[in-house]
């Protein structure tokens, strides 16, 4: 298990790793040769004393798709925590039907991504889409939006679809955190006259904080690396472009294999870099509550 | 406040819920049930029931081959890392050694490896063991997810076994392969079957890895064949063809949901909350 | 059918020294109680026996033969735990021939038996149900009768009742008792924490703490004639009052029975009545000394102090027991 492990995860890394220092391309990877940092950074001189950087780190594209990754993230890990608060506290709550809609929550979870990127692509079409259609039947807009395609909007669309398809599984998460709330301290609130929101907040949220921290890290992890949503409905798009979608068109569609790799060697020190940042947060404030 | 107006607020949140939920599934339904022009009008409820997507899609091209490509895939990964990981997680719940915690945590935190960061390496190495543009590529790549998981749910799962049934075990003379095929193996069901099931998800919708180490059309898992339908040009996208395999790919998972939903939901909170 | 002889046994978890040199032996048919509180080593002794843990030095021998590498089936021995560990996904009757299936008896030979086994035990008709739903009692004798229908030559319980509630615990105990006499020949090592069970059941007693057996004996050698201070203490309900000496060298041991009430003034000690505690057939009187020490006093119940009385407090001469510093008897 570990040799397989290790076959699959740490030396396909480490090789990865290696690519980004030399100037491999997809049809020679067998005889790359070594080029140190060039594809990160490199002096050109035009030999008249005038020149310029090139490489990864002074790469506007890069530096653009890094901010898009943090900002994807950031806002859909955050919506998709409130969402999810809002449908696990209701799915906690006992009502007829219950099952009928904890089944339906889980049906955007289940749904391939790449699937539901083209069910929404079609309710988000310019023309046909229903998105438009019900919209402007209720007079939000007056025109219709090309949703996936206008540099306005393609962010919003994007961030629209992780949220619905994610929302689920933070609710889940948070579910499972909430039925760990013993009953009788709702009972003892009560009894005490405390008023359910300030038993909300006072009570329940402190108890299921630590769930949602986990959930956080969880998703936030999961959001830095999204790719095939992103590819599949908003396909070569400077304003959605995230860094596995860039490293993945260097690697393969643009024949720049050593760049793409350079490129993934740098996602995978970023995502480390926040993820230890948001352990660290996650710690000192789980610590706090102890 | 009046407790019809909480009470009726409450049900108008649930709705909202469920209706948010289903309905991109249930559009692409009726829009798949809609033949020729009649998909360009928007329709909100169904209006018409054509199975001519679903012909289309089934009878032209490779999408049914395609389909068995993404069962046969799936399968391959839930046998291959359910089989790896419970010998492992034998070893990690009942082996104490040192370093066994940081070792655990070194494999979860690979499933939340960016996979990207691995691709390039993984394309070098599946070149070279001549499995390129083959299933067994997927099967064997998929382990990256897969195992991690698998092999930390089932250990959780192991340590919640009591000893004392495998020491009775020990007592009445049953042999170590005895104990984990006669009691540790029917015991485990309940979490073979999630980690089962969640496997088979993920190896069912995965998109990167399908997508980068098939190169032709007949060896392409269904969300990568999905994803890349596509008209003449810009303006003819057959949307109602799409709409349809959608569908096709969907409905089992759906289905393995609503079945597996208490299954599914224990899983996935194990495999998170006691990390 | 067993004699079982412990020699200079002792058992290390890595550095940890957990049974130091313990010697022991158990005559065929002999039913031994190890009793000690937790952390004292007998639930290791017992698994040491049974063959679930390896033996660190010394030598165990099963009717004379060395049974150090021996596997549990080699040496004979069927186990009731604490949990009853019955296999969850087999019914009652499974459970009670999994152990069957090695010892070279026929189909219908095993069959009977276990349905011999099933019907002396009074679980004849849970045969095809699972453990999950049977009760804590039945539950409890499916264990046993796991464990007798393998015939074993060491019949071994590790804290059998303490899963039950306090009424099925009698019961139980009382059938235990009678497992014992119908067979005679089979030797039985039960270990438990609650001294009520080992008094009740035990041909012999081993109390144990630290490691140690710190003495081994009748349930009446042990009650009367304790070695020291720690097996007195732990022998008899409620436990024996230890009162310390003047001289805060030595001290004396009464146990709560064989103390009588009389007039302030005179007995060996006053004190001031802190509380009573009526229990229908006898009461029980706490008196504090004025060394802050609290005696207890054992009473029928015609007994007419009430709280804050003075009282003094006369010990039975021959029952009075002497400790030195060390807690040993002098």
């Amino acid at each position: 298990m570990l040799l397989v492990l290790a076959a699959v995860a740490a030396y396909p890394l480490f090789r990865t790793f290696y690519f980004g220092f030399t100037d491999a391309s997809l049809d020679m990877l067998d005889s790359v040769n070594w080029v140190g940092f060039r594809n990160y950074l490199e002096w050109v001189d035009y030999g008249d004393g005038e020149g310029e950087f090139f490489g990864l780190l002074v790469d506007e594209v890069w530096w653009q798709s890094v901010w898009n990754t943090l900002y994807f993230s950031f806002v859909s890990v955050s919506f998709e925590t409130f969402f999810g608060l809002i449908v696990a506290l209701v799915l906690n709550a006992n009502f007829a039907g219950r099952g009928i809609v904890r089944a339906a929550v889980l049906i955007p979870w289940a749904i391939p991504t790449t699937v539901s990127a083209k069910m929404w692509a079609w309710m988000m079409h310019d023309q046909f889409g229903i998105l438009n259609d019900l919209l402007m039947k209720l007079h939000v807009i007056s025109e219709p939006i090309a949703w996936t395609a206008s540099s306005d909007t393609a962010m919003l669309a994007v961030l629209m679809v992780d949220i619905w398809k994610t929302t689920p599984f933070m609710a889940l998460l948070i579910l499972a955190g909430l039925q760990m709330v013993p009953r009788d301290i709702y009972e003892a609130a009560k009894i005490d006259g405390v008023h359910p929101v300030k038993v909300f907040f006072k009570v329940t949220l402190p108890i299921i904080r630590p769930a949602i921290v986990v959930a956080i890290i969880f998703r936030a992890l999961d959001a830095m690396r999204v790719f095939d949503l992103i590819y599949v409905l908003t396909p070569a798009n400077d304003d959605t472009r995230t860094m596995s979608v860039f490293a993945r068109e260097y690697l393969f569609d643009f024949d720049k294999f050593a760049y793409g790799s350079a490129a993934s060697t740098l996602l995978f020190l970023i995502i480390g870099g926040v993820t230890i940042t948001i352990f660290a947060m996650g710690k000192t404030n789980v610590g706090r509550e102890n | 406040m009046p407790i019809w107006i909480k009470r009726t607020s409450f049900y108008a949140l649930v709705a909202v819920i469920f209706v948010l939920s289903v309905f991109p599934f249930y559009y692409a339904v009726v829009t798949s049930f809609k033949s020729g022009q009649a998909i360009f009008n928007v329709d909100y409820w169904p209006t018409s029931f054509s199975l001519d997507n679903y012909f289309t899609v089934l009878t032209q091209g490779v999408f049914g081959q395609q389909i068995l490509n993404s069962i046969m895939v799936a399968t391959g990964v839930v046998l291959i890392s359910l089989a790896l990981a419970v010998g492992a997680s034998y070893a990690l719940s009942r082996i104490a050694f040192r370093g066994k915690t940081l070792m655990l945590f070194t494999i979860l935190s690979v499933s939340m490896f960016p996979q990207i960061a691995v691709l390039a390496g993984l394309f070098e190495l599946i070149r070279s063991m001549g499995i390129y543009n083959s299933l067994w590529s997927l099967v064997f790549s998929y382990m990256i997810f897969t195992l991690p998981f698998t092999v930390w749910v089932l250990t959780t799962f192991m340590k919640a076994l009591p000893v004392e049934i495998e020491e009775a075990a020990i007592v009445d003379g049953a042999s170590p392969i005895e104990i984990i095929v006669k009691v540790f193996l029917p015991l485990m069901w309940p979490a073979l079957v999630t980690t089962g099931l969640l496997a088979f998800i993920h190896a069912w919708n995965e998109f990167l890895f399908a997508f980068t180490f098939m190169a032709t059309d007949a060896k392409r898992t269904v969300p990568v064949a999905i994803a890349m339908i596509s008209g003449g040009s810009e303006f003819e996208v057959p949307w109602g063809n799409i709409m349809a395999a959608s569908v096709v790919v969907t409905v089992p998972l759906i289905a393995l949901v609503l079945i597996f939903q208490r299954k599914i939901v224990a899983g996935l909170t194990a495999g998170a909350v006691k990390g | 059918m067993a004699e079982l002889q412990l020699e200079n046994i002792s058992k290390n978890f890595g550095s940890i020294k957990v049974i130091h040199d313990v010697s022991l032996a158990v005559q065929q048919g002999e039913f031994v109680v190890f009793v000690g509180p937790s952390g004292s080593g007998k639930s290791t002794m017992l698994r040491l026996i049974a063959g679930l843990e390896d033996i660190s030095s010394g030598t165990l021998k099963i009717d004379g033969q060395v049974a150090n590498d021996l596997t549990p089936v080699q040496r004979g021995i069927a186990m009731v735990f604490q949990s009853y560990a019955l296999y969850p996904h087999m019914n009652v009757y499974d459970n009670m021939a999994f152990g069957l299936r090695r010892h070279n008896m026929s189909k219908t030979e095993a069959d009977a038996h276990i349905r011999d086994t099933a019907r002396s035990l009074d679980i004849e008709q849970y045969l095809d149900r699972l453990p999950r739903q049977l009760s804590g009692g039945q539950r409890q004798r499916v264990a046993i009768g796991r464990a007798i229908v393998r015939q074993p030559k060491l019949f071994l319980f590790d804290e059998p009742l303490s899963n039950l509630d306090a009424a099925l615990r009698v019961n139980t105990r009382l059938e235990i008792a009678k497992l014992h006499e119908r067979m005679p020949d089979t030797t039985m090592i039960y270990v438990t924490h609650d001294q009520i069970e080992a008094m009740t059941l035990a041909d012999r007693i081993v109390v144990m703490n630290h490691g140690n057996i710190e003495q081994v004996g009748t349930p009446m050698e042990l009650y009367h004639n304790p070695v020291n201070q720690f097996v007195a203490e732990f022998i008899g309900s409620p436990k024996m009052n230890i009162i310390q000496d003047e001289n805060a060298v030595e001290k004396t041991g009464i146990r709560p029975e064989h103390i009588e009430l009389v007039a302030d003034g005179q007995g060996q000690w006053r004190g001031k009545v802190e509380a009573i505690e009526e229990l229908g057939a006898e009461t029980l009187v706490f008196v504090r000394l004025p060394t802050e020490e609290l005696v207890l006093v054992r009473v029928g119940d015609d007994q007419s102090v009430t709280r804050n009385d003075m009282v003094g407090l006369a010990p039975i001469e021959d029952k009075i027991l002497r400790f030195n510093r060390d807690g040993g008897r002098c």
